[in-house]
């Protein structure tokens, strides 16, 4: 995951971002106590969705708690001090998806970059060991993934769909891994595989320049057989890209009519209708300006 | 049965005509028809349903009835008519009965294997909209897309393949909320004030000297 899941600021009511802020410092928070601090630079906003999405249909009103942010002295931080479980395990998620990126960036990147994701892999190792010992199930999820992923990608696999399904399967079933069979789970399952999709879509779109020029793989170079720059910008091309991206976040919105919650579900409203949307148009525009160059 | 107040999400006092503004929003939403060819048909239907109650309901309550009693719901939803059009039985002519029945109790990895068996030369119009049908449930869009535009290239007349197509073709384009105010940017600052600024000279004044 790749922090492209967030908020769109403009549209969220001021109740919903103060507490968006208080998930996110509660996630820091038990990162740093779980890990370690340094741990806590891995905090993610996909992780906070994680959060939203797993406490969404959760009953009661979250109880909060002001205290100091350490990296920030002077700003007066909401931790939220009942339901530690779901930031438990979105402090897992977080150390063990950083893991398998810092192995993956190791294995595909070469030179400096290569000795760099080599020094945090070794870094990240013994808190991924905490971690997976602690959610053995996670650890499992995430690798297996991985392995599909990896088997795709030596494949050359040029169907956009199977390549996003690794990642997208993941994200399902992590979120769902503590949730009783029922509407809620199936419900809970659909939007996370959209979500997960559209993550791996998006950085796909968002890498196609860099891939391009790399010759690293991905899928829709594969999928629309573009070989140069200008293949790359032609109408075709984006349109196809984009018609992906919205099916995809469309879809999400649309099923979460189909679950119930409060302020959560506002929030997960403003990320999937307007926070997606937005950050498509941010990676669209790029390949728009680029081309009036 | 659930608060019919929380169902709709409105507080007790709300109107009658926020009661059915409430309910069009919601009924709207259930009844997408993106939904209604997805996996969580048969959720959605349920919400459409408890939504029809509580609103019932609610009518019965303010009409000075019996409240939370009427468990019969008599209020029908216009839009219900199309709603049932993937669930019904009315593929007797089908020649992928088989296949239908099982994408509709979710079985798609079967119905997969069903279809997958049928050489190349003899896939038909209806045999591309269920592989499309199967890839829309699984969530891979972009073959679903394919293979739904196949269908309907095949079959042009068939209203079935079209709105399948339809659906998924409305949900390809951007921004999932449409309905935005627009914003004010530096154009229509300076239009507004060149708009004034003739209004002002019709009337013998001047707001911007020398324009």
């Amino acid at each position: 995951m790749f922090g492209y899941v967030r908020i769109f600021k403009p549209e969220l009511k001021v109740r919903e971002y103060e507490e968006y802020k208080a998930v996110y410092c509660t996630l820091c928070k038990t990162l740093g106590k779980e890990y370690g601090l340094v741990s806590r630079l891995l905090l993610s906003y996909d992780a906070t969705f994680y959060i939203l999405l797993r406490d969404c249909a959760a009953d009661g009103t979250p109880q909060y708690k002001k205290g100091r942010c350490p990296f920030n002295p002077a700003k007066v931080c909401n931790y939220q001090t009942d339901c530690p479980e779901s930031y438990r395990a979105a402090a897992a998620l977080t150390v063990i998806l950083a893991y398998h990126k810092a192995r993956d960036n190791r294995r595909d990147s070469k030179g400096f970059k290569k000795a760099a994701a080599a020094l945090a892999c070794a870094f990240l190792r013994a808190s991924y060991k905490k971690a997976a010992k602690r959610y053995p199930h996670f650890a499992e999820i995430a690798a297996a993934s991985m392995e599909k992923q990896q088997v795709l990608e030596a494949a050359q696999c040029d169907s956009a769909d199977r390549a996003a399904d690794p990642s997208a399967s993941a994200l399902a079933a992590l979120c769902t891994a503590h949730m009783p069979e029922g509407e809620q789970r199936r419900v809970t399952e659909r939007i996370a595989y959209c979500v997960g999709r559209w993550v791996y879509l998006m950085d796909a779109y968002d890498d196609m320049e860099k891939d391009l020029k790399n010759g690293g793989y991905n899928p829709f170079l594969l999928q629309y057989g573009v070989t140069s720059s200008e293949k790359l910008r032609q109408d075709d091309v984006q349109q196809g890209v984009l018609r992906s991206l919205y099916m995809t976040e469309n879809e999400a919105a649309t099923t979460l009519a189909l679950l119930s919650g409060g302020v959560r579900r506002s929030i997960l409203e403003n990320i999937l209708c307007d926070g997606l949307n937005a950050k498509t148009a941010e990676i669209r525009e790029k390949y728009q300006d680029t081309h009036a160059k | 049965m659930a608060d019919p107040y929380a169902v709709l999400g409105i507080p007790r006092n709300a109107t009658d005509e926020q009661l059915k503004d409430a309910y069009r929003a919601l009924a709207r939403k259930y009844q997408e028809d993106s939904l209604a060819s997805g996996p969580l048909a048969d959720v959605a239907r349920r919400k459409m349903e408890e939504l029809d109650r509580a609103y019932d309901a609610i009518v019965a309550e303010r009409r000075g009835q019996t409240a939370y009693t009427s468990d019969q719901s008599s209020y029908t939803n216009a839009g219900n008519g199309g709603y049932n059009a993937y669930g019904g039985s009315a593929y007797s002519g089908s020649q992928f009965a088989d296949v239908r029945a099982q994408i509709n109790s979710g079985r798609i990895d079967d119905a997969e294997m069903i279809l997958d068996g049928i050489p190349i030369g003899s896939r038909t119009a209806e045999w591309y909209f269920l592989k499309g049908q199967i890839q829309q449930r699984r969530g891979w869009f972009d073959e679903a897309y394919k293979n739904y535009s196949a269908a309907c290239q095949r079959d042009p007349g068939n209203t079935e393949y079209a709105a399948a197509f339809n659906s998924l073709n409305n949900n390809s384009r951007g921004g999932y909320r449409q309905t935005r105010g627009g914003g004010c940017d530096a154009c229509d600052i300076c239009s507004s004030l060149l708009c004034a600024d003739c209004c002002c000279e019709c009337m013998g004044g001047d707001l911007i000297p020398g324009c």
